[in-house]
């Protein structure tokens, strides 16, 4: 593969983040293209790499903080670009489609708490049908199966909208701490005496 | 072990010994907190506060089977032992309360050793079938035995007498038990004494003969029963309905909200295969904390039987036959032509908030006022023109701080049994009074029955009435009136008393707590309500229109006896109910866990169901169905997609699209105001509830009439009642 013309600097850049695949569709786009001059050439796959690097950036970041992140190392940029026109997803898609993020609701049935930290980006479900073939449900909406965790629910409405979603945020119904003693079961003068063993 | 607590044995010379002092003002200072370090992670706490709730400060979870937050402690399990510096014996976490600058290590030798060795002697006892059990997957005992199991065993039946093993019982029809697997946390009889108010369940025996149950020949009936499938740490008790149909892990979750009655309790539908599988409660502290009534977690069954799949009209024979939605449309739009601006509407209790507002603009687009909600409500005074005479203003929330409160009228626990339950929770940790005008049931909590007789709301307002006295001396009292005494004749009058007497507390109080509260009992009411619905169908009985539609109507306010031959009934809904047997047309919609929709509790709080599954057959979404006749009868309804009824809906009402907010009602003084002017005449004939037993409780709505499993469980209260052991007055 011939890797176009870019500064040392970027092509390192390029060679540590290991992107060489998505480059070939902007590699296609520069051989097609001609150029007045080598400044003007540069410039053109500046703006592209870049561009292509946002979503990829974007992306790693956001795996990155799949892992463990400290709710206050996640800082969210105040200004938000607009990834719609690149990152490829439908535009009716993106007109039916809304961004519900939440915090992951607890099972009731355990009394663990692991996977109810941190916030999810998810969309709500769409039409399924069963399948002719086998009888499995099938549907046409790919995104219904699309979860993606935050740390905290603004870098996931910043990704939200960066990706051109409409948002829905559920208000947070916060765990309550009640405090609880053992001596109440043993109250002489309350009805917080058991009754039954 | 079977104690009676004192203050039951004795209730009036406890009260009169020890009564709380209500009196005082000065509020008592904060007790200064004390340092504690976890596992060398300082947090400062109040005094009191246990060792599971200092770590769980600082987010550390201590391993736990018998500790519930929501439960009295019982310090059992001993799963949750920790070491403590300088103690020379690990404590157990759950039950005691922190020392100052206690170094508490929760992951040291001596605590993984002692929770080892816990794990291990529960093991012994448990039955190694993870791979049947219907808990596998979201077992407690599954996990915890992944970080502290052993590989291997140390049990040997050198004897071979087999492991221990304990005979099942047969609690009802939504329970099902495998008593081999408990671990004797006894969580369930916490649930039972203290939650539900039901003091059936007990433990015999000791040691290893130890069993958990109810002691007689019996079953666990309770509407809240099905809780205790979710406190079961392991599967001992799990749902008899959902036994063996799907994993945890294979089912898709989605958080929705529950409409079988004004609650509006937050669910989570499990779905598989495009099937409701089963519904779980998700927590909303203001709402259902973490609890769901067994209606609305065990009526799921209903939604697959007796659903509308076609489009039907009426034959030649007055039978239903199937027709494309085509056929079914044109002739819904002939009709409504032809009829003019001469239609009615009755909106039946799970209607939605955006099915309502648009048949509400089709009906005024063709010239019609006529939108009526199933159930009454007084027109006279201000009617449903102010909020706050139509919702439960004090919010659910609020019964929490109440320290007297006068039912009028209701059986909150079959009209609302987390709303019951929260009374009770009141009852048992505030000392909560409570009064009840109306029949007397059992509400599993004590109050003073001050009778039937309507007057009685007189009496108590005038001053007269012994129970009088404490509400005025209460700092927060409420009045919770039941909906159902409104669709009495002299409804108005009662209203107006009620508003009156509330207007008289609260102006004593003076602050912003709210006194008034209607309990709804159905889920569309506050939407309907809200939206300019007209409640009771009155008018439409004064003069039958041509065309009756009916959204999801089936309670027979008006039935076909009540309206002319000429009349085209159309009705558009899930169930073959009873609306759907009177129709002529019958359009197939979509059930609460197949569509989107607003939806608004008795608080006035908005909540929103979520898609689970696809509606089945042709049925499609309500308000879709409404906006594809509008453009066949030619008013075409101006708005397409979600987004954009929902922005009518906000139009009309703002609250209603504050999804989780419970909008403050107001004006409670003009509307006192605007009641006194009308009639003010109390009939003589007692208070009547329509729910009285837990036999009646279970199937209200068509989804509940539809469920086998709600039919079972009717039919398992009536067998308890030819038990020797029944006792109508716990039961």
């Amino acid at each position: 593969m011939i890797v176009p013309y870019v500064s040392p600097s970027m092509r390192l850049f390029v060679l540590k983040t290991n992107m060489f695949r998505q480059y070939q569709l902007i590699y296609k786009r520069l051989m097609a293209t001609k150029f007045p001059d080598d400044a003007c050439r540069e410039a053109f796959i500046k703006a592209a790499i870049c561009k292509k690097e946002a979503t990829r950036l974007d992306h790693y970041e956001e795996c990155r903080m799949c892992l463990p992140v400290q709710e206050k190392d996640v800082t969210v940029p105040d200004e938000i670009a607009d990834l719609t026109p690149i990152s490829g997803v439908p535009s009716e898609a993106l007109q039916k489609n809304i961004a519900i993020i939440q915090k992951p609701a607890k099972n009731a049935m355990q009394q663990g708490t692991a996977n109810t930290k941190g916030f999810i980006m998810k969309y709500p479900n769409d039409v399924t049908w069963e399948n002719p073939l086998m009888g499995w449900i099938s549907g046409a909406n790919s995104l219904k199966d699309v979860e993606i965790r935050f740390p905290t629910k603004e870098s996931a409405a910043y990704f939200a909208k960066k990706n051109g979603w409409k948002l829905f945020i559920p208000k947070e119904t916060p765990k309550k701490r009640v405090k609880r003693g053992y001596g109440e079961n043993f109250a002489w003068n309350k009805r917080t005496r058991v009754s039954t063993k | 072990m079977l104690r009676v607590p004192l203050s039951k044995a004795l209730p009036n010379a406890v009260k009169a010994v020890c009564s709380p002092k209500r009196g005082s003002t000065t509020l008592a200072k904060a007790p200064e907190k004390i340092e504690v370090f976890i596992d060398d992670k300082s947090v400062m706490v109040e005094p009191g506060t246990t060792v599971l709730q200092a770590a769980a400060m600082v987010g550390v979870e201590i391993p736990r089977f018998c500790y519930h937050e929501r439960l009295a402690v019982a310090g059992n399990c001993r799963m949750c032992l920790v070491e403590v510096e300088k103690s020379p014996k690990p404590v157990a976490a759950c039950a005691m309360p922190v020392m100052k600058g206690w170094r508490i290590k929760t992951n040291s030798d001596m605590t993984k050793k002692a929770r080892e060795g816990v794990m291990e002697f529960l093991l012994v006892n448990h039955p190694l079938d993870c791979p049947i059990c219907d808990q596998g997957g979201e077992c407690d005992l599954q996990d915890q035995s992944m970080a502290f199991g052993s590989d291997r065993s140390r049990f040997t039946d050198i004897q071979f007498s087999g492991k221990r093993a304990v005979e099942d019982k047969d609690v009802g029809p939504l329970i099902k038990t495998v008593m081999t697997r408990c671990i004797h946390c006894t969580r369930c009889i916490r649930f039972a004494s203290e939650v539900a108010g039901i003091d059936d369940l007990g433990t015999t025996g000791r040691g290893s003969d130890m069993q958990i149950g109810t002691y007689v020949e019996k079953f666990f009936l309770s509407e809240l029963s099905g809780n205790v499938i979710d406190l079961c740490p392991v599967g001992a008790l799990t749902s008899k309905p959902y036994a063996f149909t799907a994993r945890p892990w294979e089912t898709r979750k989605t958080e929705s909200v529950d409409v079988l009655d004004a609650v509006g309790s937050n669910i989570i539908v499990s779905t598989r295969t495009g099937e409701v599988m089963r519904i779980l409660p998700r927590l909303n502290e203001e709402v259902n904390e973490e609890w769901l009534s067994d209606k609305a977690r065990f009526s799921y069954d209903g939604l697959k039987r007796q659903r509308l799949i076609t489009p039907m009209l009426k034959g030649p024979e007055g039978e239903l036959l199937p027709v494309e939605w085509e056929d079914a449309l044109s002739f819904a739009s002939k009709a409504i032509r032809d009829a003019g601006s001469e239609i009615g509407v009755i909106a039946g209790g799970q209607a939605d908030a955006e099915a309502l507002i648009a048949l509400k603009d089709l009906i005024n687009k063709l010239g019609s006022e006529l939108v009526c909600t199933e159930r009454a409500f007084p027109d006279d005074g201000a009617g449903t023109d102010l909020r706050s005479s139509y919702l439960l203003n004090s919010k659910i929330t609020g019964i929490e701080e109440a320290d007297v409160v006068l039912l009028i009228g209701t059986n909150p626990r079959f009209e609302a049994p987390l709303v019951n339950s929260r009374i009770r929770k009141a009852w048992v940790h505030n000392e909560l009074e409570v009064g009840l005008i109306g029949p007397c049931v059992n509400l599993t909590y004590s109050f003073d029955h001050l009778g039937e007789d309507p007057n009685v709301i007189e009496e108590v307002l005038s001053g007269k009435h012994p129970f009088a006295k404490k509400l005025l001396n209460a700092k927060k009292p409420l009045i919770i009136l039941g909906s159902q005494q409104l669709e009495r004749n002299d409804g108005v009058a009662i209203l107006s008393k009620v508003q009156q007497m509330a207007k008289h507390l609260s102006s004593k109080i003076g602050s912003e707590w709210k006194v008034l509260n209607i309990l709804q009992q159905v889920a569309s009411q506050v939407a309907a309500l809200d939206l300019g619905y007209k409640a009771g169908v009155e008018s439409l009985k004064e003069c039958p229109p041509k065309v009756l539609f009916l959204l999801g109507a089936d309670e027979c306010a008006i039935t076909r006896d009540d309206l002319p031959q000429s009349t085209t009934v159309i009705y558009l809904g899930s169930h073959g109910d009873n609306g759907a047997s009177m129709a002529d047309i019958v359009l197939p919609a979509a059930a609460y866990t197949e569509k989107q929709a607003t939806y608004v509790n008795t608080e006035g709080r908005a909540q929103q169901t979520l898609v689970a599954v696809t509606p089945p057959g042709m049925a499609r979404e309500d308000w879709k169905i409404i906006r594809a006749i509008s453009e066949v009868v030619g008013k075409k309804l101006p708005y397409d997609t979600l987004n954009e009824i929902r922005g009518r809906l906000e139009q009309v009402s703002p609250n209603l699209t504050r999804y989780g907010e419970a909008e403050e009602a107001n004006f409670y003084d003009q509307a006192v105001e605007l009641s006194k002017e009308a009639c003010n005449k109390l009939d003589c004939e007692p208070l009547e509830v329509k729910y009285k037993d837990l036999e009646d409780y279970y199937m209200t709505d068509p989804i509940s009439r539809a469920s086998t499993t709600m039919a079972k469980c009717v039919q398992a209260v009536r067998k308890q009642k030819e038990s020797k052991y029944y006792d109508s007055g716990t039961a």
